[in-house]
């Protein structure tokens, strides 16, 4: 199991320099069997005035299922929790 | 070890012409999944950039690679009738997912999320079944 960084060698586009961040999260048990996950993870820009910045690339998507799924469990648990002192 | 012994983990074993090509194959297969995990790199996960009107695109995506392979031998039979063979299988599937635009012009450089509705809402749907359903679970079970 090992998760790296990697990055692409920059794109140059109206005196900005683009260099793109991926993850890889590889996962091999056996000889015979792998996994890997890529995702983007950010871009660093250097501006024409040589000023360098990180912009994180977010999965949407994915933070709002997490959203979802997090919230849907405690409401579950509200609604357990009001069940059980209505039946007390 | 009695000769008895011996003779039976012979019977197991599997002729040499054979065990070297199981070998052969388990050594390609072992080839195949090392480039297989290689070929996962940035170029992957960042596609190709395009220009338009000035812009430069530049998308991302989330790319799943699962790849597994499995190889298996074996000999048996009586004295007058033995036998013996070899076979392997294997598959794999890639999964990709656009997650976001990187658009870049005179502006500056911009990341632009890519929101897929269908999944968010089949998550919605399929969260407020299962607590519907737990729900009744439970208060039939009162």
């Amino acid at each position: 199991m090992s998760l790296q960084n990697e990055s692409r060698p920059p794109l140059r586009w109206q005196g900005y320099e683009i260099s793109p961040v991926s993850q890889a999260f590889r996962i091999e048990p056996s000889p015979q069997f792998g996994m890997i996950w890529n995702r983007p993870i950010g871009v660093w820009v250097q501006t024409p005035q040589g000023e360098q910045h990180y912009l994180p690339v977010f999965d949407v998507t994915r933070l709002v299922q997490i959203l979802i799924v997090l919230g849907g469990m405690v409401l579950f648990l509200f609604l357990k929790m009001i069940s059980r002192r209505r039946s007390k | 070890m009695s000769n008895l012994e011996n003779e039976n983990q012979g019977e197991n074993r599997l002729p040499a012409n054979e065990e070297a090509l199981a070998s052969a194959a388990l050594e390609t297969i072992q080839d195949t999944l090392d480039q297989f995990l290689a070929t996962a790199d940035v170029n992957a996960v960042f596609g190709e950039t395009i220009k338009h009107q000035g812009n430069l695109i530049l998308p991302a995506a989330e790319v799943i690679s699962i790849m597994g392979f499995g190889i298996g031998s074996g000999s048996g039979g009586s004295d007058d009738n033995r036998g013996s063979g070899s076979g392997g299988g294997g598959g794999g599937k890639t999964f990709a997912r656009p997650v976001a635009v990187i658009i870049a012009n005179e502006g500056g450089v911009q990341v632009k999320p890519i929101v897929d509705f269908t999944k968010i809402y089949l998550t919605a749907f399929t969260t407020l079944a299962f607590i519907t359903s737990a729900w009744l679970r439970m208060r039939r079970g009162r």
